[in-house]
């Protein structure tokens, strides 16, 4: 294959970077082609390299060192005019100020007292398809289950769920420049308005919360409230669907892991970490700010580092029969929500999500499979396989069926 | 010196992040914060508990938890 662009859902494999056949079924597989030959692979020509880290002790060395490897657009224009997403795109001191308001909304024990409402989403979601005996597991959940608890904990309607799933979805994947600024305004005005309201009348959610924070004695300012809204849309909705997407089609066409959940659910919890580590959907960027030298590559300030968390969740030299998926594997130290200060803020809320998802599944549908056996799904956003991005690899849609009751 | 079926554990708090997967091993054994994140103090757990403490060390991805003894 020559194409540098996904074809699918025809052929099933594209060529990545390095010139690495990408398999669509499983696309991870295309990491630890190039991880065996050479752990780190310069990209780029110009005087600032782009450098891809593809094993466990490079990433977790990087991530933990926020002041080599800073996640700041600009590390060296440090005024708040340059600000990207908040939290995400600060560095400590600063990034500890906001991310402190966020922790006590996403902490275990709050998540917790919200298992029962994110059960509900759930249940609703698989009796409103389960007796027609098939569904799109993408369009009719994956999608609308985390969207769905978002809002009520942000405070937005969720009547408008699926409104926020198509903005979501095409703030991800933007088609160009100005399709991303026509979608961020959009969000942008549903959270003034959200905000809007709140300070007249707050309520129990994110919004009322965030309105009430302070830092160094001062009320956030709005334009950095949108900012921080923006990036948990961002990184909260998308990854879960697309987490769900992978899981569950492991679970469709793999039936001996599909059946040992269902007959032993106390695997769940297992399963849940196997399928964040196997099929990890996240790749980060950090910016070096000083020269330094990994794996022997010289790099120089300013260099772009960019971390897949996949490769080094499957690094054999971590983890034992790291490249195979195990349902059962414990203790499971993998790197699904990343590592060091800007460690996943969402980690326990999402955790609890696919925990339910996969004990109601169980439960309700147990025996599902690939409606159309044929077929390879369709994915979007395999740029981070093709060297061009930093987006979640998606499944368009994932057709499940089973015997109607 | 620990001897015999114990093990001192630790905490170096700049490493952990709040991931509270030692937390989820055993809460009582490993504390957290309102925030989630570690409030462990320095104590040597014996006896049966020691599994739980070897566990809670080892499932960090951080490498937060600082363990010794047999």
């Amino acid at each position: 294959m020559s194409s540098s662009k996904p074809e699918s859902p025809g052929g099933n494999k594209v060529q990545g970077i390095g010139g690495a056949a990408v398999d669509l079924r499983d696309p991870w597989q295309s990491w630890q082609e190039l991880s065996g030959s050479k752990p780190s692979s310069p990209q780029g020509d110009g005087s600032e390299s782009c450098w891809y880290l593809l094993g466990y002790a490079d990433t977790r060395r990087t991530l933990q060192d926020h002041e080599l490897a800073s996640s700041q657009k600009d590390p060296y224009g440090k005024t708040s005019e340059d600000f990207g997403l908040i939290p995400g795109e600060l560095d400590p001191p600063l990034h500890r100020s906001y991310r402190s308001i966020l922790n006590p909304f996403f902490s275990p024990s709050r998540i917790a007292k919200r298992e029962s409402n994110i059960r509900n989403f759930c249940v609703e979601l698989i009796e409103g398809f389960r007796e027609s005996g098939s569904c799109d597991f993408m369009e009719q959940f994956a999608f609308l289950y985390p969207t769905a608890i978002f809002l009520e904990i942000f405070g937005l309607d969720v009547a408008r769920c699926e409104e926020f799933v198509e903005l979501t979805h095409r703030f991800a994947r933007p088609r160009s420049d100005t399709e991303r600024q026509e979608v961020e305004a959009s969000i942008d005005a549903a959270l003034h308005e959200l905000f809007r309201q709140r300070r007249i009348a707050p309520k129990d959610d994110l919004a009322s919360e965030l309105l009430r924070a302070e830092i160094d004695g001062e009320p956030i300012p709005e334009r950095e409230l949108l900012s921080m809204g923006r990036l948990l849309f961002i990184a909260g909705l998308d990854t879960v669907a697309a987490t769900l997407g992978w899981s569950f089609l492991h679970l469709a066409t793999r039936p001996k892991d599909r059946i040992a959940l269902v007959d032993n659910p106390e695997l769940i919890d297992s399963a849940v970490e196997e399928f964040l580590r196997y099929y990890s959907v996240i790749t980060v960027s950090r910016t070096l700010t000083a020269d330094t030298t990994i794996n022997e590559c010289p790099m120089r300030a300013g260099d772009t580092l960019v971390v897949p968390f996949a490769p080094a969740n499957r690094d054999t030299t971590e983890y034992d029969r790291g490249d195979e998926f195990v349902i059962d594997r414990y203790p499971n130290r993998h790197v699904g929500f990343g590592l060091g200060p800007h460690r996943c803020l969402g980690s326990h809320l999402a955790r609890t999500e696919l925990r339910i998802a996969l004990e109601e599944w169980c439960s309700r549908i147990p025996e599902f499979s690939l409606a159309e056996t044929d077929s390879i799904p369709g994915i979007s956003g395999l740029d981070p396989l093709l060297g061009k991005g930093l987006s979640v690899p998606m499944l368009d849609t994932l057709p499940l069926a089973w015997a109607k009751s | 010196m620990i001897n015999g079926d114990s093990v001192r554990i630790a905490l170096n708090p700049g490493l952990c992040s709040g991931h509270a997967r030692c937390h989820a091993v055993d809460p009582a054994l490993f504390p957290i914060d309102d925030d989630g994140y570690s409030e462990l103090a320095e104590r040597i757990v014996e006896g049966e508990l020691v599994k739980a403490a070897r566990e809670g060390a080892h499932i960090c991805p951080e490498r937060a938890i600082l363990i010794d003894g047999q």
